[in-house]
């Protein structure tokens, strides 16, 4: 009997860790918005001195010689953004394989699992994006023998190949798409049998996808109202008046002091929010993987140690 | 003989934790190949540096693109010689590693015959490969202008297709030929293509594996990008070099030699550790396919 995924588990693993580790899911934001906050210390203060530069010509030097160790420090940064993005993805994945059991490092680790998820991510990725492009160079080729026998011909077997590759790159995809969580599940790398599970799972994978971008839009939608509620409620509040003309960043200075501590209570909602979304990319995929490579559904959470004790206490 | 390719990729962190001192004395051998070649062409280094630097900097000219492209080439070709010879002796060190591990002393470094042998198989297949890259593209090009005088777009498809066949067939080859290096070891003799039959029937699987240890190797490289960061912020890296246009190799170490030790320490260890992890795997599937022992 071919291998089956229980699709409410799979989007309902990350309502899962959302409602059984919320202090979880803000730490592991937390450390983004940290390198979020380190990454804007080191943009505002250069474009604070373009701003406090004299003439155009003067913004233009300043910026010249500042440009290149602030992009080298913000590629590096970038990196960190990466790990850090891989490190919260699998402890996400940890996290919705042990539900019921709490962990004092909240599930972060930096060990083999995270080497075979991050490689078996750009692997995957790499292959699909090498085929992506032979495709369209295909493609551009065909365009190019055809357009001889007029654009009539041309343009629709254009069309028509394009959403052929379209429709073909998102296969392509979903496809490999289990891979990643199937290593975490397995602890070795597993390409396999990555590929092998999610095979005859395709509109399921579709539709679950799906879902969660619609998951993952409203909760960014629901983030920034609230950060920009917390901004703009701050700004209001406090009867601040935004400058007519820009001069110079003295300005902007009167802003500032009253604007830190709302700037600040904002990271509480984004904190949750990119916590939450790495719960959305890792958690389904982690279940489905679980799920088909054991061909039953995961055991349910046992209810008696419910709930954990980092989440809010009945009164 | 079993050879899992996943297993073989991680045979350079395998390298490394057996014996790390392995990479120290590879990173030394880096370290003296940069103070070597630098003592060599530091001048024309700073100037490539400076070009380098103008081209970013504003919109390049053809003659300005030229210039560039002639110092590059005068460089290259004065430390490709070196390069070569100090490739040979590392890579035959990661092979011994792996394939003789209880040769462990001076870090698996020699220089012998085995060093001697490895640098002639180098040099052959690339030459061998450079010699097939032009004649598999000369023929495209000759098909697709044939198809091409029929009719321009049929001409581009025909090139399109057949390139890419060129490049699956380049791709299949250099994985047919990638044991090589162990081969030639282990055999004692110059042996380019002795891996062909070898890898028979496994060329899915050693492709896994390179993409995985090329992956990985450049996430070595990326962990020593973040570290060398903040010390390349603080020293001024290698960049400085641009500021130092016109001026001997000794002037250029008196004013930035913090910041070039700086460079040339971080730079040796992790081309010692992306060695490691980019080769090994190469010499484990061939210990695994061959099966030799796990010594």
């Amino acid at each position: 009997m071919k291998p089956r995924f229980s699709f409410t588990d799979a989007l309902g693993a990350p309502f899962v860790l959302l409602r059984r580790r919320p202090l979880y899911l803000f730490a592991w934001g937390l450390m983004m918005m940290a390198l979020i906050a380190v990454m804007y210390s080191i943009l505002i203060p250069t474009m604070a001195s373009m701003i406090a530069a004299g003439g155009r010509q003067e913004a233009f030097d300043t910026y010249l010689a500042e440009s290149i160790r602030m992009q080298m420090a913000l590629n590096g940064l970038n990196v960190v953004m990466y790990l850090i993005m891989l490190i919260t993805w699998t402890a996400a994945g940890r996290a919705i394989l042990t539900p019921s059991r709490g962990d004092r490092f909240l599930y972060l680790r930096f060990g083999m699992d995270e080497v075979r998820v991050a490689l078996a991510v750009i692997a995957t990725f790499v292959g699909w994006y090498l085929g992506l492009i032979v495709l369209v160079l295909i493609g551009f080729g065909i365009g190019a023998a055809l357009w001889s026998q007029g654009e009539a011909t041309a343009i629709p077997v254009l069309v028509v190949y394009g959403l052929m590759v379209f429709a073909l790159s998102i296969w392509g995809w979903l496809r490999v798409s289990l891979i990643a969580p199937a290593s975490l599940v397995l602890k070795r790398f597993a390409f396999v049998e990555g590929w092998a599970i999610a095979r005859g799972q395709m509109w399921k994978l579709f539709g679950l996808n799906v879902a969660i971008w619609f998951i993952y839009m409203i909760s960014l939608i629901i983030a920034y109202a609230a950060a920009g509620g917390i901004l703009v409620g701050a700004f209001f509040g406090q009867g601040l008046v935004w400058p007519e003309a820009i001069e110079s960043v003295v300005d902007l200075e009167p802003l500032i002091q009253p604007m830190i501590l709302p700037a600040l209570a904002t990271m509480i909602p984004l904190s949750f929010v990119f916590g939450w979304v790495m719960c959305l990319y890792a958690a389904p995929g982690v279940v489905v993987a679980r799920q088909l490579l054991d061909g039953a559904p995961l055991p349910a959470a046992n209810a008696q140690d419910a709930p954990p004790v980092d989440t809010l206490q009945p009164l | 003989m079993t050879f899992s390719a996943t297993e073989a990729a991680f045979e350079g962190f395998r390298v490394v934790r057996r014996h790390p001192l392995a990479i120290l004395f590879w990173g030394l051998a880096y370290l003296l190949f940069f103070a070597a070649a630098f003592a060599l062409v530091g001048g024309p280094l700073a100037t490539v540096m400076a070009t380098a630097k103008t081209l970013e900097e504003g919109q390049p000219g053809q003659q300005e693109l030229m210039a560039f492209g002639q110092s590059y080439f005068n460089l290259m070709a004065m430390i490709a010689p070196p390069m070569l010879i100090v490739g040979a002796i590392l890579n035959a060190a990661v092979a011994r590693s792996v394939l003789s591990p209880s040769e462990k002393a001076f870090g698996y470094l020699r220089l012998g015959a085995d060093e001697l042998r490895v640098l002639a198989v180098s040099v052959i297949l690339a030459i061998g490969f450079a010699a097939l890259f032009i004649i598999l593209f000369t023929a495209v090009g000759v098909f697709a202008g044939l198809a091409a005088q029929a009719n321009a777009g049929v001409g581009v498809l025909v090139g399109i297709l057949l390139g890419l066949g060129a490049m699956a067939v380049s791709v299949w080859l250099a994985i047919r030929l990638s044991l090589a290096i162990p081969a030639t070891m282990v055999e004692k003799r110059i042996a380019p293509f002795s891996s062909f039959g070898l890898t028979k029937g496994r060329t899915l699987p050693l492709l896994g594996m390179g993409i995985i240890a090329v992956i990985m190797s450049l996430l070595v490289g990326f962990l020593s990008y973040i570290i060398a960061l903040p010390i390349g912020l603080a020293t001024g890296g290698l960049e400085q070099l641009a500021d130092m246009d016109g001026q001997s190799t000794m002037q250029i170490l008196q004013a930035a030699a913090p910041g070039l030790i700086a460079w040339g320490v971080i730079n040796a260890v992790s081309s010692a550790l992306q060695l490691a992890v980019i080769y090994a795997p190469f010499s484990a599937a061939y210990r695994d396919l061959k099966g030799l022992p796990h010594e």
